[in-house]
């Protein structure tokens, strides 16, 4: 200690008497003007430094001998400047942002983007729109080049399904979701009746319900500050066996530790309206009518709803459709059920308030918020959000922050679509003549179970009064994060986050059996409860030691050379509780509770262990050029026997070529490339073989489940290889086209041991087991430009565009059959070797009379061919009007588009006043369009209209449209081009901060903004992108009575103080 | 440095411990599902599987559905509406091939019911009651091994050393096995039935559950389908005199088949296989499909409508009503597809069956006196104004064989009897129960009349070969 203080008083004296001082201060700003913070001020080849102040202004000593500075900030270009006196000011230019971010997802630790080595996007905050849904995935949708993120409901609480990087699984393609560095739980919980029809070929387990709730829409969009996303194993490989999917990292807000304390309170409002597309419904009929022309029952009088139960009986179909012709003009009053049935201006309030601040080694940031938000068919969705952060240097290079979400949501939207299901009051609405009314009431008040007499099934209306889901979620995450740097090459980090979710689903069927019609509507008619409930907690803690060091300064080694060890160990546990109790048979009158009931129960858990260890070695070569190399290993308990580990190797390197050479013009240009595996888990317990257990009279029963598990079973490896460049560069000088950033990457993959139910021989008593049976092939392409076109001080124009294209096949199958899958009425595939992952399969119409089948079978024998002719293309019977199809199935379309691109542009005026729009544009897919085909059955689409012309007769023929329905077998008629392009947000926003000119308030901002405003499409149901299940592979592009999307207008409303 | 030093020991401790535990909280085991070999280790166990057994014959490939209504729609005893659901009418109309979709699932769902038998025959345990479900597994093995026989290979009476079926006796999801002849197939069903009612005991709770005498009366009908007619009579006597089973009264006949839940009174029922409120096929259940509540696509064929007295009481068990325009024959055998507290369960084996085969066996050993005794048993039970059959030679063959037509109709059997007789399946087109596609003639040479293999089998097994002319 003696020692050390007399050399410090030694060194002091030393400078004081050697070596002359000098003090400069200087402001630094950007190149509007505005100063600049943070910025790092240090005397070149010296660690003599300073950094600015919010003002933007430096203080710094140095010595005499000093020449030049160098400025260095985020985002701006590193400049030096000559110390001509004692004031120093500066203008930096910004280097272009996509190229100077620091970003941490797949590196491990934060790097700069200029010398990261695969594609990483990011997202900041004021890029994410202002959706009314406040969820990061709807948020993300066309933000990210080469992702295939989709709005596929407008159901409030479920997401966007999430496609990052072609298809590595058949099971889901939600990536993995980490929230500041801990993985958090984004899976997502039924929300309606359940339905078997995703079963995807994994056992029993995987039946999910088509309505979900979302433990991704959770998480409060107001609280985040950044996003980043990587999106493939070139990238993923950190994350081992679960980041084949890719990764979204989600950064929360922080406090800025500057003294201040800032308040921020957003308010907003909007008002949603269903987009009805092209949806057309037929203008004409074909039923037997009275002299008037009014359409007549089966007992010849004219059709009059019942006095007492409102319904209408059935009207009289021709004795023949052979000759019917939908010609005839309706003379009833016409209903627009498909328009009652939605909500007009359905209003949504969001509400948040930020508190933040900090002082020196604290920081701090709470925000609340509240979303109500009413659904445009069914219920509303209220969601309250608490998030607090607290960040503080307990010692020295010591720092721990926690961060603490708590949600609250309550959903009464859900379940209200289902294909195929009866009670699901979109698909009954889609459904009903045109002359019923579905809000028709009976004569003591209910609403009619369906107004025709007949149906079983039960209109929206009856629905809404007699059936109520309720979905209430209570979640905590808890993250913790320890760092520590007790020396300059070491670093040690500790995260561990917990998080807990308790969901209650709750369905209740009231008594029906005192209406009107006792024995019509939901089953079961004594009325039934069902609560759901469901409890997951999920742990993920994280153990990282970096090692790092500079050859020269630490090793003494004369070459330019930064390494970066990484090692870490990486822990998670999942604990999945579902308890179900069912009570079915009320009273006739209330309390409708399970008090009195037929009671069932059930219970399903579920745990799941997984944890690896990673190292990684990095090495930097001056601002050249990088190359890392690193390995992960993982042991899971759903591994199969053994549970031998699984290695994920992984290596990439960039080199800067624009360190070799001095140009105005790019500023910047890295070339990269990045190899890698990484994995997908089987199910947590597919490796065992396990007995299904199921009821038998009043007993319990156990029997081998049909589809046999398998005790080998593998982890799903993806492997994939990325190539790119990014570059910053400027267009000539001036104020236009200066900031210029392009990257481009392409890639190729291959996912090997994919699991999936293969057949086996039905006489050994199982159909099929699970096992790795499957490889799949992809490759793309992904570019993103961003342009500030100009710059001004009265005008400025950004440009962005962001551009995906890619394809996924099946590459191989182990046993070279092909897989079918789905069913009639809800879209059929089929899993084919070199066959696009997802393709439709089915049958088409014959195109010429002489067809033959692939056994060279002629289709129509030569003694018939004169029955036929063509129409429109297709073989039809000449007297029939039928249209004759092939019997063989085969590819009918790719739900898969082309390419999908957004463009993205924002001009500010005056600085006060700023205009975005974000365009999406989805090219080249295909939608199979089942409503349709449903709507054909019942002779209800718009095409009855249109007259054909069969042998020599042209009118709008019944049995030509209804043959085409082909008792509801995929065919080429309901396929439809399913491109679109949507003008996703329109935001108009004016900062009257000034105007107000108050002390106390130094953020005013109103907005008014739309979404999805208008679409293009040649799309014939009501809206294109809501055709898909969520992040199933295998189901995209099937329309069955989809709940469209909406269209929204917002008045917004920013104070900060 | 010595700080440094700290930190990195307690790393490297860290990561040791974290490193050494793992194979311990690795092994989680499912919660709520029994691993195979801890399954049937003891007696209750053992009972669990033998629920799960039953349970699987009661889907809707198997006697929920399938199996009795092919029976009946692919004879002459019931036809389907022009309205209908598009159900069955591959079969009905003679058209299917191998990827058909219900040959394909009996198929698989009947050999899951003998994998869950095999699992039961082979467990090791040694309980006071393992015998006894030890032989009702063998007795379930044997009757699914009778059904995949009958309709997916030639008839024993018509060639017994065609091909079978494959004979799987344990379970292994990897096997490939190949066809054993009809013969061998028969065979191990006398086995386990022979074993089955040396192991059974003769009580049970109710018919929903395999007895002694069970087994007895299906050794009969395996019997009669293999022209064995001594042992047929033997077992059917043995039945008749010490099963304890009676016929209701005719006045009783339509209450009887309106009851929905099994019996214990040895009243008609010797076996069949249980639906109740809750565990039942629901849309997909037997009765949907008979029932004009439910799909109500199969009606009662006005030729074998027309065969009844109408002083015989199984003219109740028809309602005369109106689909598709047309007056039709609708089965009343299964009336609960409405009901809330019980749905219908489905017979495989009653009473009326062991007599009917007691009176062909003492026919066809000359015994013509008892032939006609036992027919006219029941006959007369069923029709108390009948004078009784008087007809000798051929014509009490004829009258025996019209009469099961007449008794088991609805229950499956009477496309199983044309099989094995060797006849036509010949529908007689009255009041246009038939349209113009549907076949009226099959006959008994027409490959159609065994099922092909399922694709899905001779895909997945290359050591099983398809029956002719698929």
């Amino acid at each position: 200690m003696k020692k050390t203080f007399l050399g410090l008083a030694l060194l002091f004296f030393a400078s004081a008497i050697l070596a002359q001082t000098r003090t400069i201060t200087g402001k630094v700003t950007d190149d509007k003007g505005s100063p600049l913070s943070n910025i790092s001020v240090i005397v070149k080849g010296t660690s003599i430094g300073a950094t600015t102040n919010a003002t933007g202004n430096y203080s710094l000593t140095v010595p005499l001998s000093a020449k030049t500075l160098t400025f260095s900030g985020i985002n701006f270009t590193d400049t030096d400047a000559e110390i001509t006196g004692d004031v120093v000011n500066l203008t930096l230019e910004t280097t272009g942002k996509v190229l100077d971010e620091v970003v941490v997802t797949g590196v491990g630790t934060a790097t700069s983007k200029k010398k990261v080595a695969f594609s990483v996007e990011t997202v900041s905050a004021k890029d994410l729109p202002k959706v009314p849904q406040g969820s990061i995935d709807q948020a993300l949708v066309g933000k990210i080049p080469g992702a295939q993120i989709s709005s596929i409901s407008g159901q409030p609480g479920q997401q966007a399904a999430i496609l990052l990087r072609g298809i590595n699984t058949l099971s889901t393609t939600q990536p993995m979701i980490l929230v500041d560095g801990v993985q958090v739980n984004a899976t997502s919980n039924r929300n309606g009746t359940l339905s078997s029809d995703d079963n995807q070929g994994r056992g029993t387990a995987s039946i999910i319900s088509t309505n979900q709730s979302s433990r991704l829409s959770d998480l409060d969009l107001s609280n985040i500050e950044r996003v980043e996303v990587i999106q493939g194993a070139a990238a993923a490989t950190i994350y081992g066996a679960q980041g084949a999917n890719g990764v979204i990292q989600i950064f929360t807000k922080k406090g800025s530790r500057s003294g201040k304390t800032t308040v921020t309170f957003n308010s907003r409002v909007s008002i949603d309206n269903v987009l009805k597309g092209n949806m057309k419904f037929a203008e004409k009929h074909f039923y037997e009518t009275d002299a008037e022309g009014y359409i007549i029952s089966n007992a010849n009088i004219r059709l009059a709803p019942s006095t007492s139960t409102g319904q209408t009986p059935q009207p009289k179909l021709p004795s023949s459709l052979v000759n019917a012709v939908n010609d005839k003009p309706y003379r009833e009053r016409l209903y627009d059920n498909l328009g009652n049935v939605f909500r007009d201006n359905a209003t949504t309030f969001n509400n948040s308030v930020t508190v933040s601040g900090g002082r020196e080694k604290f920081d701090y940031a709470l925000t609340l918020s509240h979303l109500n938000q009413e659904s445009i068919l069914n219920g509303d969705y209220e969601r309250t959000n608490v998030s607090l952060n607290l960040g503080t240097e307990l010692f020295k290079n010591f720092n721990i922050r926690s961060n603490t979400q708590v949600v609250y949501s309550d959903n009464t939207t859900g379940g209200i679509t289902g294909q195929n299901n009866i009670f699901s009051p979109l698909n009954s609405t889609f459904l009903t003549r045109r002359y019923l009314d579905i809000s028709q009431k009976d004569s003591i008040g209910n609403y009619v179970t369906h107004p025709e007499v007949g149906s079983t099934s039960t209109t929206a209306f009856y629905t809404r009064q007699f059936r109520q889901w309720r979905a209430e979620n209570t979640r905590i995450i808890q993250n913790f994060n320890l760092n520590y740097k007790p020396v300059h090459f070491l670093e040690i980090d500790y995260k561990i986050g917990i998080d807990n979710y308790k969901y209650l689903y709750s369905d209740l069927i009231r008594y029906q059996q005192n209406t009107l019609t006792p024995t019509l509507g939901i089953t079961p008619l004594n009325g039934r409860l069902t609560y759901d409930n469901f409890n997951e907690t999920f742990t993920n803690s994280l153990l990282s030691v970096y090692l790092r060091a500079n050859f020269e300064k630490d090793l003494n080694i004369h070459i330019p050379v930064n390494s970066t060890t990484q090692i870490s160990y990486d822990y998670r546990k999942n604990r999945y509780k579902n308890y179900t109790t069912q009570g079915t048979g009320f009273t006739p009158f209330p309390p409708n509770n399970l008090n009195g009931t037929t009671a069932a129960i059930a219970e399903a858990n579920q745990d799941f262990v997984t944890f690896g260890y990673l190292a990684n070695q990095r090495f930097e070569y001056g601002e050249l050029l990088g190359v890392s190399a690193g390995v992960r290993v993982d042991y899971s308990s759903a591994f199969g026997v053994g549970s031998d580990p699984f290695v994920f190797p992984r290596a990439d390197a960039y080199i800067r070529l624009s360190q070799l050479f001095d140009s105005k013009a790019i500023r910047e240009w890295k070339v990269r490339g990045a190899w890698g595996k990484a994995g997908i888990q089987p199910g947590a317990y597919d490796r065992f073989i396990t007995l299904l257990s199921a009821n038998f009279g009043s007993t319990g029963f156990l029997a081998l489940n049909t589809t046999a598990n398998n005790p080998f079973l593998d982890v799903e490896v993806s492997s994939e290889a990325e190539a790119g460049t990014d570059i910053a560069f400027r267009l000539g000088e001036g104020s236009s086209f200066q900031n210029m950033r392009f990257s481009a990457t392409y890639w190729d993959k291959r996912s090997e041991s994919v699991i999936r139910a293969i057949e086996l021989a039905p006489s050994t008593g199982v159909v099929s087991i699970i096992t790795n049976a499957i490889d799949l092939k992809s490759n793309g392409f992904q570019a993103s430009l961003d342009a500030d076109l100009i710059n001004r001080n009265k005008f400025s124009w950004d440009f962005g565009i962001r551009f995906g294209a890619s394809k996924s096949i099946v590459d191989r199958i182990s046993n070279g059959k092909d897989i079918a899958l789905g069913s009639t009425g809800a879209g059929q595939f089929v899993l084919k070797q070199g066959a696009s992952i997802g393709a439709f399969f089915g049958f088409r119409p014959l195109r010429s009379v002489t067809e033959t089948t692939g056994k060279g079978e002629r289709y129509i024998p030569d003694s018939e061919i004169q029955n036929y002719e063509i129409v429109n293309g297709m073989v039809v019977h000449k007297t029939n009007r039928t249209v004759r199809f092939t019997t063989e199935l085969e590819p009918i379309g790719d739900p898969n588009p082309k390419f999908n691109m957004t463009f993205l542009n924002n001009f500010t005026l005056f600085e006060n006043l700023s205009i975005g729009t974000q365009l999406d544009w989805v090219y080249g897919n295909k939608v199979y369009n089942q409503t349709r085909q449903w709507l054909y059955r019942d002779y209800l689409s718009a095409d009855f209209d249109e007259p054909v012309t069969i042998n020599g007769e042209t009118k709008a023929f019944v049995n030509f449209y209804n043959s085409l329905y082909h008792t509801n077998n995929a065919n080429t008629h309901f396929v439809e081009d399913g491109s679109f392009l949507r003008l996703r947000e329109l935001t108009i926003s004016y900062n009257f901060t000034r105007l107000l000119n108050l002390r106390f308030v130094n953020n005013a901002q109103l907005s008014l903004s739309g979404r999805n405003l208008f679409t293009i499409t040649d799309y014939s149901g009501m809206d294109p992108e809501a055709a898909a299940a969520l992040n199933n592979p295998l189901r995209r592009g099937v329309d069955v009575f989809s709940f469209p999307n909406f269209r929204t207008y917002q008045l917004g409303l920013t104070l900060g103080f | 440095m010595i700080m440094k030093k700290i930190v990195l020991i307690l790393i490297a401790g860290t990561l040791l411990v974290f490193a050494s535990c793992k194979k311990d909280f690795l092994e989680l085991s499912p919660y709520d599902q029994v691993p195979q070999d801890q399954a049937i280790t003891d007696e209750a166990g053992m009972v669990a599987a033998v629920n799960g057994m039953y349970a699987q014959l009661r889907s809707n490939n198997l006697y929920g559905r399938s199996l009795p209504l092919y029976g009946d729609l692919m004879a002459d005893n019931a036809f389907i509406s022009t309205t209908n659901s598009n159900r069955y009418l591959i079969e009905y109309n003679y058209t299917f091939i191998s990827t058909n979709a219900f040959s394909s699932a009996t198929w698989a769902s009947a050999y899951n019911a003998i994998l869950r038998a095999n699992n039961i025959i082979n467990a090791s345990v040694t309980s006071p009651n393992a015998n006894q479900l030890k032989g009702e597994a063998l007795t379930i093995r044997a009757l699914m091994y009778f059904n995949l026989v009958n309709w997916y290979a030639k008839p024993y009476t018509v060639d017994p050393n065609a091909e079978g079926v494959p004979l799987v006796l344990t379970y292994d999801a990897l096997l490939k096995p190949s066809r054993a002849k009809v013969s061998e197939v028969y065979a191990q069903i006398d086995k386990d039935l022979a074993d089955a009612f040396a192991s059974l005991t003769s009580t049970s709770k109710n018919s929903s559950f395999v007895t002694k005498y069970v087994a007895r009366a299906l050794q009969a009908r395996v019997a009669l389908f293999k022209g064995d007619w001594a042992a047929a009579k033997t077992f059917a006597q043995d039945v008749v005199a010490n099963g304890g089973y009676t016929l209701t009264n005719a006045s009783n006949l339509v209450n009887y088949w309106r009851n929905a839940g099994p019996v214990t009174t040895k009243v008609e029922t010797i076996f069949e296989i249980t639906s109740d409120a809750v565990n039942n096929n629901g849309s997909n259940s037997l009765s949907y499909f008979y029932d004009q509540a439910g799909y109500g696509d199969a009606i009662g064929a006005d030729d074998l409508y027309n065969k009844y007295a109408d002083t015989d009481a199984r003219i109740g068990l028809f309602i005369t009503g109106t689909r598709a325009g047309l007056t039709v024959r609708i089965v009343n055998k299964y009336p609960n597809t409405n009901s809330a507290a019980d749905k219908d369960d489905t017979k495989v084996i009653r009473y009326a069956e062991v007599l009917l085969t007691l009176a062909e066996a003492a026919y066809r050993t000359n015994d013509e006196v008892n032939a006609r005794l036992y027919l006219n048993q029941l006959a007369q039970k069923r029709d108390p104004s009948f004078t009784g059959y008087i007809s000798t030679g051929a014509a009490l063959l004829d009258d025996i064989i019209l009469e099961r037509r007449k008794e088991l109709a609805f229950e499956g059997m009477r496309y199983l009897d044309l099989q094995r007789l060797g006849q036509d399946v010949t529908r007689v087109n009255i009041n246009n129960n038939y349209v113009g596609v549907t076949p009226l003639l099959i006959a008994a040479s027409n490959f159609r009349r065994v099922f092909p293999i399922p694709q899905d089998e001779l895909d997945a097994n290359p050591n099983i070969g398809q029956n002719n002319g698929y």
